[in-house]
């Protein structure tokens, strides 16, 4: 029984983590879609806007709202960046998906250690305005940080839904994950609009780095490296290339790791994703993708 | 001085092994793991606990007590990396079977990015297997610490004996077909080549020689914790395959020198800057990654490039012999 309490008062904090992993497990498979490329230097996207945030605030003398804002969107720049300069040239270049993976490695670990080399190696911490409780049902508390984490997370979906579905941006975008030379023919700028893909998803790490770091309390140059543990499995789970396959995945990955911390302790925390990810590979040694709904599902 | 050519012959051994071994895994068979520095540091746990024992009984009895498998063995030298080597080829096996046919695409080199955070994890929060952060330490110097340089020998050799097994297979027969599993796996399987079984064979052969490259180090260094094989530490190794050219053993002897020796002492010599300690050292790793991704752009085959077999290289070295006799005697009359 009470077991039962420890599930409803974490209740609060998985789905946070839920709202946290789906946006940036949104981003990781978007990337794959549109470029064909698994991106390891994601987690360094979560870790800029942390620090982005945390400079604009401190240092930028910014309110804590407009700091964010503008990390999120010098994420996306970067992010943008990074498609541009580096993993397109070397995906046009290459005929393996192997040298780009390598290159966003590589790209992981400059960008890890510039962000130690400019801020110093302590983490820090972002003062948040309002962290009294907002909702409580019984054992089961919401803060207002939690909540304000929870609705971003939901408006960014539900924009990139509407991106997707209702514009002619989003349609461009699907018909290249569909097939890239076909979209080409048909007079779709395919470079503009994986660049502009690319911007929404930097766009969505970025908020996933910020809702980290709320989350958490405290940032350090690895947020964003070891979360990774977390997007891996949960967009292997989803089917890569699906955006409600990713959702549902990060919401399966973020509340099993939650409660098997609580049920076994919390070194198994970690476990039970890795454990997720080796059944599928165990179950599908082709690899999820070779199912066939693997099309971004945007609609029709 | 003479302790700090020591410190960077064993370095270069041990970072040479590590990169012959990656470079049959990746230059060669086309595989991508990215949790090989996980199997090096494997290597480094079994070799230093092997190595752990009554000599250095304080030690060995106060990690006794923290870690379940800190053994007081003391077992003598050969012993610690000949059991990191089967450690590792054990540890590649199940990865390598868990993974089966992903080991070939980009989907398997991400479930290893999972099982390497996982590993490290682990090994940092559950004390008992590896004594979690602090790590292990007081591992005794094979030979005695007077005998350093009797060590430096000893490193040397296991350097010889990696790249003697590294150029024989990547000679031989086997190694053609290794090569054309990398270039065209449908090709080679369509010619009947074992595609599954030759990767597995040189995944497992391949860690293994990670392992015994971590063995190697920690024999010298002493002491190993999860701080000492961190998520990006594996582009070192991929950093010294790429710069010295992916397919040539010899060029992964270089580049571990150049990136994993030579770089890292020349950022010693930039001004340190009090105010920011951490400053240099990332700045090495900033550097690495740069050079990496330039000599995958600018010069893709690295310093060495692979050799390009010719049909005169293909013959045995009997045949090849006996052709320059006969080449010189039967020329066209």
């Amino acid at each position: 029984m009470a077991t039962l309490h420890l599930f409803i008062a974490d209740l609060a904090f998985a789905s946070v983590i839920a709202a946290v992993l789906g946006l940036a497990t949104v981003a990781f498979s978007l990337q794959y879609a549109v470029s064909n490329v698994l991106n390891l230097a994601l987690g360094e996207l979560l870790t800029m806007a942390a620090y982005f945030a945390y400079a604009g605030s401190r240092y930028g003398h910014l309110p804590v709202w407009l700091a964010g804002l503008i990390a999120i969107l010098m994420v996306g720049v970067c992010s943008v960046g990074l498609n541009h300069f580096l993993i397109a040239p070397f995906s046009r270049r290459s005929t393996s998906a192997f040298t780009p993976m390598i290159v966003t490695f590589a790209v992981s670990a400059v960008l890890e250690h510039l962000v130690v080399a400019v801020f110093g190696p302590n983490s820090f911490t972002l003062q948040l305005g309002n962290t009294s409780t907002a909702i409580r049902l019984g054992d089961f508390a919401l803060s207002w940080n939690e909540l304000v984490t929870i609705a971003m997370a939901i408006v960014a979906m539900v924009l990139l839904q509407v991106v997707l579905k209702r514009t002619l941006l989003g349609k461009a975008m699907r018909a290249i994950v569909d097939n890239r030379s076909l979209a080409r023919a048909c007079g779709i700028r395919t470079n503009r609009v994986t660049d502009l893909a690319w911007f929404i998803s930097g766009c969505l790490a970025g908020i996933a780095g910020l809702a980290l770091l709320v989350s958490t309390g405290t940032g350090n140059s690895l947020l964003g490296t070891s979360f990774l543990l977390f997007i891996i499995p949960a967009a292997f789970l989803g089917g890569m290339g699906s955006m409600y396959g990713a959702m549902i995945g990060a919401v399966v990955i973020a509340f099993a790791s939650d409660w098997s911390s609580i049920l076994f302790g919390s070194q198994y925390k970690v476990v039970i994703g890795l454990v997720l990810l080796l059944l599928i590979f165990f179950v599908r040694p082709s690899g999820i993708v070779a199912m066939p709904s693997r099309r971004w599902e945007g609609g029709k | 001085m003479s302790f700090y050519i020591y410190t960077l012959v064993i370095f270069a051994c041990s970072f040479g092994i590590a990169s012959l071994g990656l470079n049959l895994q990746y230059g060669l068979t086309g595989t991508l793991n990215f949790a090989y520095v996980l199997f090096f540091a494997l290597g480094a746990y079994i070799g230093g606990m092997v190595a752990l024992g009554s000599q250095n009984a304080p030690i060995a009895q106060s990690l006794g007590e923290q870690f379940a498998f800190g053994l007081s063995l003391s077992l003598p030298y050969p012993l610690g990396p000949l059991a990191a080597a089967l450690a590792g080829a054990l540890l590649a096996a199940v990865v390598g079977l868990v993974l089966k046919r992903s080991l070939r695409d980009d989907f398997g080199a991400l479930a290893t990015v999972a099982i390497f955070l996982v590993a490290y994890t682990l090994a940092g929060s559950y004390t008992p297997a590896v004594n979690g952060y602090d790590g292990i330490a007081g591992i005794p110097s094979p030979f005695g610490d007077e005998n350093t340089l009797l060590y430096v020998f000893v490193a040397v050799g296991w350097l010889a004996l990696s790249y003697i097994i590294a150029a024989a297979l990547s000679n031989s027969p086997y190694g053609r077909r290794m090569r054309a599993i990398r270039e065209h796996p449908e090709a080679a399987e369509a010619l009947g080549k074992p595609i599954f079984r030759t990767r597995m064979t040189v995944f497992i052969l391949s860690n293994a020689m990670a392992a015994l490259a971590g063995a190697v180090l920690v024999a010298f260094v002493s002491a190993w914790s999860p701080l000492s094989w961190q998520f990006p530490e594996t582009l070192v190794f991929f950093s010294a395959v790429i710069v010295g050219g992916r397919g040539n053993n010899l060029g992964a002897v270089l580049g571990a020198m150049l990136i994993g020796v030579a770089l890292q002492q020349a950022v010693l010599f930039l001004p340190a800057i009090p105010a920011a300690p951490t400053l240099i050292p990332a700045l090495q790793w900033v550097i690495t990654g740069v050079i990496t991704i330039m000599f995958l752009w600018w010069r893709p085959s690295g310093l060495l490039p692979e050799r390009k077999t010719n049909w005169r290289s293909l013959q045995p070295w009997s045949v090849r012999l006996g052709a320059l006799r006969l080449g010189a005697r039967s020329k066209p009359q």
